[in-house]
């Protein structure tokens, strides 16, 4: 990956991690419960431009509820999202009018969702799954569109002559490095990912998870990502929260957590895998 | 020569919650320092808690009491009491550790293993690859083996291929944990000379070397967990 392009959005983000005693989100007493134990309760975080945070717990636990509420995409019932926008000013995302995150959502961030068919328009090509969010940040130019639409093809590994093919002849791990391309084409600072790497076979999960991985060192990316998948975890994630119930039970360094737990439930959660 | 690491009264228990929460003392008021230049080996039996406190220098391990001061040229924080995002920084550019295993990653070369460490501190690949085939070479991992990932490599060979990835980067902490454990003679002196010179450089390392010859060629003193005294 050495192209002007990705270098472009590496150099954008190192600026920014230069600044990076200020924390990209600001997570206070973060809840939405849909019934008592069911959803997210009282979050507290901080997110560093470059960090990866992931996000554990058994299914049931509120992953991706959590996951939601801070991709501006569900709302609060309370608590408080704090974003540092790229012009500089800290904003509450759920106090940005509707527009303002809608435009959050399609240019300086991105969300990777489990399944490609919630995250990619399955009946147009490939070229312009990921040309439609440089179209939505005002970028009209079909030529330029094309080429960055193909660099980043193949940028995610995919042959560039499938351009024109649309997603839904696409293999699943396709979809998903699809999914992956179409998010990074508008240059985002932040990444919001539910189990990527889930309902993929295991060979087609390891080069996907390799692929994440430079990418996430190269483009300097903030990440935050739901997986269940411990071994998912270590490889990804600088820090990791472990949710239980609604509750984050234990957070800390990735590491830490996986080899030195201390909550009874991480504890149980760690010996249950062969090698997270 | 400066102070790099202060241990102070670090202790360190581990209850096990999942089986009848039994909970059981490994680190007992631990104190010693490292300096700069300076080679400092954990001595012990088995199971006298060794790699727990090396684990607990690196932050892998969180010890309940205590401080461990490490000093990163410009200011001093303790790494036991530390945000996970001043670890990671520490991490990068000053504590490396090699751990007794490699801990393979899917897919991944030897040659970008080894080189890992400087492309995350911001250096160009040619410098980092530059640096890392110097490395491998001079522990003789074959070169035939750089492309590959080293899961399908002997004990040995992965080994030698950690201790490239330890000693690319300059740390001005290294923490070996029984770095020469898997390997013939000839590989086990070229380590050693490392070592020497990583002293010479003015690294502080903190080691577990099981090989007595090893111990005597590199440390200057000893720290004794099985009743906690130092000596020279
Ligand atoms: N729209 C909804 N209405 C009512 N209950 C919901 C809704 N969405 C989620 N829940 C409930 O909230 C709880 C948390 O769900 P969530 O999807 O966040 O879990 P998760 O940790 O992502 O699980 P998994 O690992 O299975 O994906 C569950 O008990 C779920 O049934
Ligand atoms: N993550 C952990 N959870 C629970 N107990 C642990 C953990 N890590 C180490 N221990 C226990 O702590 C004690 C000290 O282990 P440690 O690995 O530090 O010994 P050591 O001195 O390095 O031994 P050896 O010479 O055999 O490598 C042992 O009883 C071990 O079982
Ligand atoms: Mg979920
Ligand atoms: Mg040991």
């Amino acid at each position: 990956m050495n192209n002007a392009m990705m270098d472009a959005v590496q150099a954008a983000n190192r600026d920014s991690s230069m600044q990076a005693e200020q924390p990209l989100l600001t997570v206070d007493g973060l809840t939405k419960l849909y019934a008592p134990g069911k959803g997210c309760m009282d979050v507290n975080f901080n997110l560093y431009p470059g960090e990866v945070l992931g996000i554990v717990g058994e299914s049931g636990s509120g992953k991706t509820t959590l996951l939601e509420t801070l991709s501006a995409r569900l709302q609060p019932d309370r608590g408080s999202i704090l974003y540092h926008q790229k012009e500089g000013a800290v904003a509450d995302i759920y106090e940005m009018t509707e527009s303002r995150r809608r435009q959050l959502l399609r240019s300086d961030w991105g969300v990777v969702h489990q399944h490609p068919r919630d995250g990619l328009r399955m009946n147009v090509s490939a070229g312009a799954n990921i040309g439609e969010r440089l179209m939505a940040v005002g970028n009209r130019h079909y030529g330029d569109i094309r080429k960055v639409g193909l660099e980043w093809l193949k940028a995610v590994e995919i042959d560039e002559n499938r351009i024109d093919d649309q997603p839904r002849t696409f293999s699943g791990g396709m979809q998903q490095r699809l999914q992956i391309a179409r998010n990074l084409v508008t240059n985002p600072r932040l990444i919001f990912m539910d189990e990527p790497t889930g309902g993929l076979d295991v060979s087609v999960q390891a080069r996907l998870l390799d692929l994440l991985r430079n990418l996430v060192m190269e483009l300097q990316l903030s990440v935050i990502i739901v997986t269940h998948d411990l071994a998912v975890a270590r490889l990804l994630a600088d820090r990791l929260m472990v949710m239980r119930r609604g509750k984050v039970v234990e957070q800390g360094l990735t590491d830490q957590i996986l080899d030195d737990p201390q909550h009874p439930y991480t504890q149980l959660l760690v010996s249950s895998v062969l090698t997270p | 020569m400066t102070v790099m690491i202060d241990v102070q009264n670090l202790s360190k228990q581990f209850t096990l919650h999942n089986q009848g929460g039994i909970s059981f003392t490994v680190l007992d008021n631990v104190s010693f320092n490292v300096s700069s230049g300076e080679c400092v080996a954990l001595h012990g039996t088995s199971g006298s808690g060794k790699s727990t406190l090396m684990r607990s220098l690196y932050a892998n391990y969180k010890p309940q009491k205590g401080s461990i001061w490490v000093h990163n040229g410009h200011e001093t924080i303790d790494i036991a009491d530390a945000e996970p995002r001043q670890v990671m920084r520490l991490r990068e550019h000053t504590i490396g550790y090699v751990s007794q295993f490699l801990r393979v990653i899917p897919r991944v070369s030897t040659l970008d293993v080894v080189m890992e460490p400087l492309r995350m501190k911001g250096a160009e690949r040619d410098e980092a690859e530059e640096r890392a085939t110097g490395l491998l070479e001079r522990l003789n991992v074959p070169e035939r083996l750089w492309s590959l990932a080293p899961s399908t490599f002997s004990g040995g060979e992965q080994q030698r291929v950690n201790i490239a990835r330890g000693f690319i980067s300059d740390y001005p902490i290294l923490l070996l944990d029984e770095p020469t454990a898997s390997l013939d003679n000839h590989n086990r002196d070229v380590v050693v000379e490392m070592i020497c010179e990583a002293k010479g450089r003015g690294t502080a390392l903190v080691g577990i070397f099981h090989d007595e010859e090893v111990r005597s060629k590199v440390a200057d003193r000893l720290i004794d967990l099985t009743n906690g005294t130092e000596t020279e």
